[in-house]
């Protein structure tokens, strides 16, 4: 009878425990008009290993769900699952099970531009495609960002007086995304989700 | 009977996606997101003074972006002389326009569907034909919580001795209950579907229709009625049904 207890309890506290050891995930998300949408959207979150406690309140748009913190879910691809679900992300939390906190805002300020650049920037994937394009919007003077995974070019428009093609290329190098004249730090280059390494290599050898 | 089986088996064994909380008699814009696939039908009685003539489709759609639309109809169609299978459709409709809002959406989406001459001769072109036909349009839709507007402009080509006309629809939602999720969903529809003959003459149509949404399973009827009909038109047109049945997956 001892013996049951105490395995009863140990189970509790271990269901308890790993329970504990999952992140938080909390999206504002734009467009959910119809529960059919919010159906659209929780679709697109299904193969996302591990994924529990899925919440969805249409009228605030607030979508949460968890997920267990090995699976190291990151912000843009949360994004990017939210935007090929046909929806705009707003903001997006990680909050991570040892209380860290990921967060991207993906509220652009209107910006009147005077001049459009393009330039080669590495990465390999979507989740590349969302942080190159979210960072090159979150810097002040631009006004829109494209990049396209296949060709590795961005397009963006910009005021030249607010900020300068160099600034940008180094917002993306410190991110760990690398421009023909600007390197990202090796530091900055190995915090990019495994799936976003692209090969450094490869690119020296096209150069040459 | 057995084609009850077939659409029976159909909903339940082809583990079919969603057709979103669409209007019944039209179409919409917003459509549900990267590589969705989609399988439906709805069934089409239009009852006139020569007796009844259906059409009952089977629907395959998939979305290869979260603004693309490809899809392929197969449809069983019958008129009081024969049945047999329909005037099978290929469509494409490619969101070219989207503003999202809280709790909202506002969708632009341009449409083409093909009809291939693969079917029995019914003498009406939402039935079948047995004769080419194709159409471009554009499709607006605004959605939000409290109702959905949806509009739809196009011109269609009729292949053989009928006549082309140019197509306007415009549809309204009302949900009878509050909006929540998971899907639990009582919709009013109020649309108005009108063909504009390049002969002068025209067909306007007004359908009321109620859907039920719970959970996977919907459930469509509508009946609409004509305000105006083709003078020309071979059968007098007295009212159409639309019965329609989703699961979505």
């Amino acid at each position: 009878m001892k013996n049951l207890l105490l395995i009863v309890i140990m189970s509790i506290l271990t269901v308890i425990t790993l329970d504990a050891q999952r992140d938080k995930i909390t999206t504002q998300v734009d467009g959910l008009g119809c529960p059919y949408c919010a159906y659209g959207l929780e679709k697109k979150f299904k193969k996302v290993k591990g994924i529990k406690n899925v919440k969805i309140e249409i009228e605030e748009g607030i979508f949460t769900f968890t997920v267990p913190s090995e699976t190291e879910l990151q912000v843009e691809e949360v994004e990017n699952r939210i935007e090929r679900a046909g929806y705009t992300p707003k903001t997006i939390e990680i909050e991570r099970a040892d209380g860290k906190l990921d967060k991207m805002e993906l509220s652009y300020a209107d910006v009147e531009t005077n001049k459009s650049a393009e330039f080669a920037v590495y990465g390999i994937c979507n989740m590349c495609k969302s942080r190159i394009e979210n960072i090159a919007r979150k810097t002040v003077g631009v006004g829109s960002a494209k990049w396209d995974k296949k060709t590795k070019i961005l397009k963006i428009d910009y005021d030249s007086e607010q900020v300068s093609i160099a600034e940008v290329k180094q917002g993306l190098a410190e991110r760990g995304h690398d421009t023909e004249d600007v390197k990202a730090s090796e530091d900055a280059y190995d915090n990019l989700p495994a799936c976003c390494l692209y090969d450094r290599a490869d690119l020296k050898e096209k150069a040459h | 009977m057995r084609y009850i089986a077939i659409l029976i088996l159909t909903i339940f064994i082809i583990r079919p996606a969603l057709a979103q909380g669409p209007p019944i008699t039209g179409d919409k814009a917003i459509m549900l997101g990267e590589g969705t696939i989609i399988a439906k039908t709805l069934t089409r009685i239009i009852h006139t003074d020569k007796g009844n003539f259906t059409n009952a489709p089977f629907m395959f759609h998939y979305l290869p972006k979260s603004n693309m639309l490809l899809a392929i109809h197969f449809p069983y169609a019958s008129s009081p002389e024969e049945s047999g299978f329909g005037d099978m459709t290929a469509r494409m409709k490619y969101q070219i326009y989207r503003k999202d809002m809280r709790g909202k959406s506002h969708r632009i989406a341009l449409k083409s569907v093909h009809w291939f001459p693969t079917g029995i001769e019914t003498g009406i072109p939402d039935i079948s034909l047995g004769e080419y036909q194709t159409s471009f349009s554009m499709i607006s839709g605004y959605e939000t919580l409290k109702h959905g507007i949806g509009a739809e402009v196009g011109y269609r080509y009729i292949g053989g001795d009928f006549t082309d006309f140019w197509l306007m629809n415009i549809g309204f939602g009302l949900p009878l209950l509050k909006q929540v999720y998971p899907v639990n969903q009582l919709n009013l529809y109020f649309e108005y579907d009108s063909e504009w003959f390049t002969n002068g003459e025209k067909n306007i149509f007004f359908a009321q229709g109620i859907q039920y949404a719970k959970g996977h399973f919907t459930l469509d009827l509508a009946l609409q009625i004509p305000l105006a009909r083709n003078k020309l038109a071979p059968q007098r047109i007295e009212y159409t049904l639309f019965l329609g049945a989703r699961y979505s997956y």
